[in-house]
């Protein structure tokens, strides 16, 4: 070929070999780039120029990307920017890279050795035309058109986020002008660094993909981004390292959240509220934040308390993690929310369904994570304040964060965040739910040295976390005879409410809870073989409640105390890759020791508590299968073991062996205190599958999961020896120290599609849980329900009692113009709980939710930039409702009254960030209860006493800065 | 960087604590309430008394029944004991000292009176015999009367109304007339104690 003939150059950034020769880079999963062999074409490009444009005289420059597996063989390529090139030469272009053969790219070891690995890279096609060159093209035409099997269609409207973040030197240096590219299937997106470090990308694509930067003096850094859609902003803190002869190695900071992470380890319904929508919900509680996602409705005691329902189980049956460690509270009271500060929240994941191979016992109805913002990577400042006030209470937050990395010792990154929030007591429509006052001070530190180990990236952190609440409960809430409860919900308001006034005085009733965690991990990440990672956590979690009792009596009348002492081990290998194939997995074991102690009125035992469990998951990919998708198969087993001893006095040992609750081989009497010891094994696997499509410009455009996981669970002391009133129902509950572990089994199926503007998700489940302990009225042998009689009244006996329960159901939604100026998301979520063996219904089930919202993304507001430098960007707006049904399968046995009215809730919402300001000022209103509705909510314990909370305007404000030393 | 983290670890360590979980507490300082007595004293005459007692207050109670003679009047004393607490304690007299927050409610299907309401079954009428400081009944002294021969419910509510937060009272003048109307959900505060004995008017 002539001097204008088609050319074939590579082209990133400024690292060329010029015409013919390439530059790629590894895909490494690892955080550290490696030297690269770069593959070299075994065949020449058949490159022929199109009839119809050579004769028209089109000429243009195309950008392929190409994506090689390990083997060297081409999976993907595709047009970047198709929709600026013309249509005829993007597809000569890729016809003639689809037929090319190249040698597998290779890395090199420090060792030396080498190996060979998949790699990304962009082929430049030039098309330009002379006179000679035109009759030689034209002859080729006829293949041209042979050749038009390409992944990638041109001229696909991409799905776009903004990645921006701020690009530094190993000191922490900025680095101005750096130039950034993504390497991606769709889009060049470009950006260039400006003065203060910082970059803006507002075109980068939805899915996995990498960003080359560039700058001359420093080696050449790639980072790779998964990104979803929800994501909207990536932010990315880079760190480039001079560029050496020696070694052409290059650092790269980018974490995959643990959100990434979660999804491609489970085949199970996986979803995530990441920083931006936890950032739009901040200030509500966790289970209500989580009510965003499908599938995910709460528990509640009132406007402070509530507990995450997933798919219709919570509580015991929902496993809780902050930062990866357990929490070990109180879960198994109705009334006892999560004891966590919501606000040390980056990002919120709910594992919707049985996974309790990766999460050990009690994984049974799901999974909550609730994952901290990173720590900082490079030398400086950073940190944002947020205030938050809501009309109805008058509730107001403050919470700020500081993250600091010592210019004299970069290793060490520091973070001190807390806040501090006040509510006086909330307001119904038509009064004030009397005494629903909040009160919260938490405060968290973390410090992480970042070092090596003979070499490996080793990281170990140690964080301290403290939340202390006090949340009023409503007057309105009472402690009533069944029949009194029916009379209750029938009362147009709660009696005295007229007297109720918004006040931020502590009264009785109250809840006091303090949680205190203390946690150490280490990380270290060995090249080629895995990351090691061990913790020690130790929290203790102190909840009070008290009570309207009389004046000489001071303290509370149930208090709690818990300590947990927990030490996990996780080794997660580097994936094995044999050719298409691929192997990533790992494996862990976990011990932890409880000591709980209780003081009050008569409930449940003091005990102490061991389990240890070890679990081993793999996940194998096959890529490309049959041209069509790539599959993972994930499979993976758990072996749990309990033993526990619980203490409990002399008196409540002989009422429970009078009842026949406990018998003479369950505890033995020595002194005034009776030891109950109790042995379980646990057993969990789980089988999944997922295949994964890409589309034109998306990669996993379309997934389809389908899991089979088992999860087991062991029986809380309160299943085994509570015996009491419950502080806020009216039955009296009796445990049964007779009882083993429940099991469940679940099928479930989702898929995930997102395409251009369009995403959709949808999952289905049935879950059959094995002994399920359900605590429900007791029978005489008569068949009538067992009463006690208490000397404050005659309550229904409640007890827990074996049976089988299977739950099923749907959930998803869709969001259709996703970033546009007018998008429309819809969810839906239902689900069944039978208890088998009785053909009865299980309590405590969701009612069918379905919520529609319209949402508008508004371009930037800059009318004002000229003269006051401040505009407003990314501004949306947005109105929805959300519609329960009548819960119309319920038993009047276990619930007293007909559950509550359907109800529509309409909320509204409008944001923007100011910029230009001295620092960026991101501005909220939400209004929620938009139309002041009165209704109950079947999943509320006020729901008999009481309407939920009229309408609620909540304001907030954040602001952020970012200083690099 | 290792000593600072093990300092963190101690500290944390040592503020935790280990609880002592060996030792259940039996009943900590709380109001509990495990018996009723009650004294019907005529104006001439042998008193008659009658006791519900739950002594291991897990729902197992013993319950006397009682006989009053028709058309007598008895002057009924109400005593509230903690049989768990060593020795008994006598909780009638902080219900008397915060008699601004308590009240006894006498009703069920053989009692007439304010709690009760009109009945034409009731074998006794009874009568608040004592007020608090605001003048509003508190029950620990009654009055009942044997009206009709015949068995009957004889129920004893012990209501506790302490005021919220804001200070505004919850015992009224009406709070038994809105209990006879209303039941328990119809009037505020929260329930001490509920019991029933068998009553017989001979």
């Amino acid at each position: 070929m002539k001097t204008f003939a088609p050319q074939l150059t590579a082209r990133v950034g400024a690292v060329s070999w010029g015409a013919g020769a390439l530059c790629a880079w590894a895909l490494a999963t690892s955080a550290v780039a490696q030297p690269l062999i770069p593959p070299e074409p075994t065949s020449e490009p058949h490159l022929m120029y199109p009839k119809d444009a050579f004769a028209e005289g089109v000429v243009g420059s195309v950008d392929v990307t190409v994506e090689l597996d390990a083997m060297g063989a081409v999976r993907h390529v595709g047009v970047v920017a198709p929709s600026a090139i013309d249509k005829r030469l993007a597809w000569a272009a890729l016809g003639a890279l689809t037929e090319m053969t190249f040698t597998p790219a290779r890395v090199r070891d420090p060792s030396g050795e080498t190996r060979a690995v998949p790699v990304r890279f962009v082929y430049n096609v030039v098309f330009a035309l002379d006179d000679d060159e035109r009759r030689h093209v034209g002859q080729h035409q006829d293949a041209v058109a042979g050749g038009g099997e390409h992944d990638h269609e041109p001229g696909h409207v991409p799905d776009l986020i903004v990645v921006r973040g701020v690009v530094r030197d190993a000191r922490g240096a900025l680095v101005v002008g750096a130039r950034l590219t993504v390497e991606g299937k769709i889009a060049a997106s470009t950006a260039i660094s400006d003065e203060d470090g910082t970059f803006v990308m507002r075109d980068a694509p939805v899915g996995a993909f990498a960003i080359l930067i560039d700058k001359e003096g420093y080696a050449p850094a790639l980072v790779e981004v998964d990104s979803r859609r929800e994501d909207e902003v990536v932010d990315l803190t880079i760190t480039l390292e001079p560029e050496s002869p020696q070694a052409n190695e290059t650092v790269v900071r980018h974490r995959r959240s643990r959100a990434t992470i979660i999804k491609r380890q489970l085949t199970t319904s996986v979803a995530v509220l990441d920083t931006d929508a936890v950032m739009r919900g901040r200030g509500r509680t966790l289970a209500d934040s989580l009510t965003q996602i499908a599938g995910v409705t709460m528990v509640q005691l009132g406007p402070s308390v509530a507990k995450p329902v997933v798919r219709g189980l919570f509580g015991r049956r929902v496993v809780v993690l902050q930062d990866g460690v357990r929490l070990e509270g109180q879960d198994w009271g109705v009334d006892h929310g999560p004891e966590l500060d919501v606000h040390s929240a980056g990002e919120l994941v709910v594992v919707k369904g049985a996974a309790g191979v990766r999460f050990g016992a009690d994984a049974i109805g799901g999974v909550v994570l609730v994952e901290p913002r990173p720590l900082r990577d490079a030398p400086g400042m950073d940190g944002e304040v947020t205030l938050i006030a809501v009309s109805n209470g008058y509730r107001g937050t403050i919470a700020g964060r500081l993250d600091v990395v010592p210019e004299a010792l970069p290793q060490l990154a520091l973070r001190i965040e807390s806040n501090i929030h006040k509510g006086a007591a909330v307001s119904a429509p038509d009064y004030v739910l009397g005494n629903t006052f909040s009160e919260e001070l938490n405060v968290g530190l973390s410090a992480a040295w970042r070092g090596t180990l003979g070499g490996a990236p080793w990281v170990t952190t140690a964080t301290s976390r403290r939340y202390h609440a006090n949340l009023g409960i409503c007057y309105c809430l009472r402690l009533n005879t069944p029949a009194d409860l029916e009379r209750a919900t029938l009362l147009p308001s709660p009696v005295n409410s007229e007297d109720w006034q918004v006040l931020y005085d502590v009264g009785r009733p109250y809840q006091a809870v303090t949680h205190d965690t203390a946690l150490v991990r280490s990380r270290l990440t060995v090249r080629d073989v895995g990351d090691m990672t061990v913790s020690y956590a130790l929290q203790r979690d102190l909840r009070d409640e008290f009570d309207q009792v009389l004046a000489a009596i001071n303290g509370p009348q149930y208090s709690f105390e818990l300590v947990t002492h927990a030490v996990d081990a996780a080794f997660e290998h580097t994936r094995l890759s044999f050719g298409a194939v691929s192997l990533t997995g790992a494996a862990g074991l976990r011990g932890d020791a409880q000591l709980h102690a209780y003081r009050g009125l008569q409930l449940i035992p003091n005990f102490s508590r061991f389990t240890g469990g070890v679990f081993v998951m793999e996940t194998l990919t096959i890529d490309n299968v049959a041209g069509l998708f790539d599959i993972d198969l994930v499979g993976g087993a758990r072996f749990d073991g309990l033993t526990q001893r619980a203490f409990l006095a002399e008196r409540v040992f002989n009422s429970q062996v009078r009842r026949g609750r406990i018998t003479a081989d369950d505890c033995a009497l020595s002194g005034d205190v009776a030891r109950c010891d109790k042995t379980l094994p646990a057993g969990s696997i789980t089988l999944g599958s997922r295949l994964r499509f890409d589309a034109a410009d998306v990669r996993d455009a379309l997934m389809i999961a389908v899991d089979v996981s088992s999860a087991t669970r062991f029986p809380d002391v309160d299943e085994l020896y509570l015996i009491g009133s419950a502080p806020s129902f009216p039955v009296f509950g009796i445990g049964d120290a007779g009882l083993e572990t429940e099991r469940t089994t679940q099928l479930s199926l989702s898929a995930e599609l997102n395409v251009s503007v369009f995403s959709i998700e949808a999952g289905a489940f049935v879950r059959r849980i094995d002994d399920y302990i359900a605590f429900g009225p007791e029978l005489t042998p008569e068949g009538k329900p067992a009463i006690d009689v208490l000397i404050n009244g005659a309550f229904p006996r409640f007890s827990y009692r074996i049976t089988d329960a299977m739950l099923s159901g749907a959930d998803g939604g869709f969001v259709i113009g996703r970033g546009q100026l007018l998008s429309l998301g819809v969810q839906f979520a239902a689900v069944r709980g039978l208890d088998i063996r009785t053909g009865g219904l299980l309590p405590f089930i969701p009612p069918t939710r379905a919520r529609v919202e319209l949402r508008s993304f508004l371009p930037d507001l800059d009318v004002a930039k000229a003269a006051t430098g401040v505009a407003l960007t990314k501004p949306q707006l947005a109105a929805g409702v959300t519609a329960n049904a009548f819960q119309e399968r319920f038993d009047a046995t276990t619930d007293f009254v007909t559950p509550a009215d359907a109800n529509t809730v309409w909320h509204a919402d409008a944001s923007g960030e100011l910029v230009g300001l001295p620092l960026p000022l991101w501005l909220s209103v939400e209004v929620r209860n938009l139309t002041n509705e009165r209704y109950r909510d079947q999943l509320s314990l006020l729901r008999y006493f009481a309407d939920q909370p009229g309408r609620e305007v909540w304001l907030r404000a954040t602001s952020r800065f970012d200083a690099p030393f | 960087m290792r000593v600072s983290l093990l300092a963190i670890l101690a500290l944390a360590a040592v503020t935790a604590g280990c609880p002592s979980v060996e030792d259940p507490d039996d009943i900590n300082p709380n109001e509990v309430i495990t018996a009723v007595n009650l004294t019907f004293t005529p104006t001439a005459g042998a008193a008659v008394t009658a006791s519900w007692s739950d002594p291991e207050g897990d729902g197992d109670p013993v319950i006397d029944s009682f006989t009053l003679a028709n058309g007598t009047a008895y002057a009924l004393t109400v005593e509230f004991l903690n049989e768990l607490a060593d020795p008994v304690e006598d909780i009638t007299e902080e219900i008397q000292d915060e008699q601004d927050e308590h009240q006894i409610l006498i009703y069920g299907s053989g009692v007439s009176g304010p709690a009760a309401g009109a009945n034409a079954n009731a074998r006794v009428e009874h009568e608040y015999g004592d007020v608090d400081s605001n003048n509003l009944p508190i029950g620990l002294e009654s009055t009942i009367t044997g009206i009709s021969a015949g068995t009957g419910d004889f129920k004893l509510m012990l209501r506790h109304m302490p005021p919220g937060s804001d200070g505004t009272p919850v015992k009224s003048a009406t709070i038994a007339e809105d209990f006879a109307t209303g039941g328990s959900a119809g009037i505020g505060g929260s329930v001490d104690i509920d019991i029933t004995f068998p009553l017989q008017v001979q």
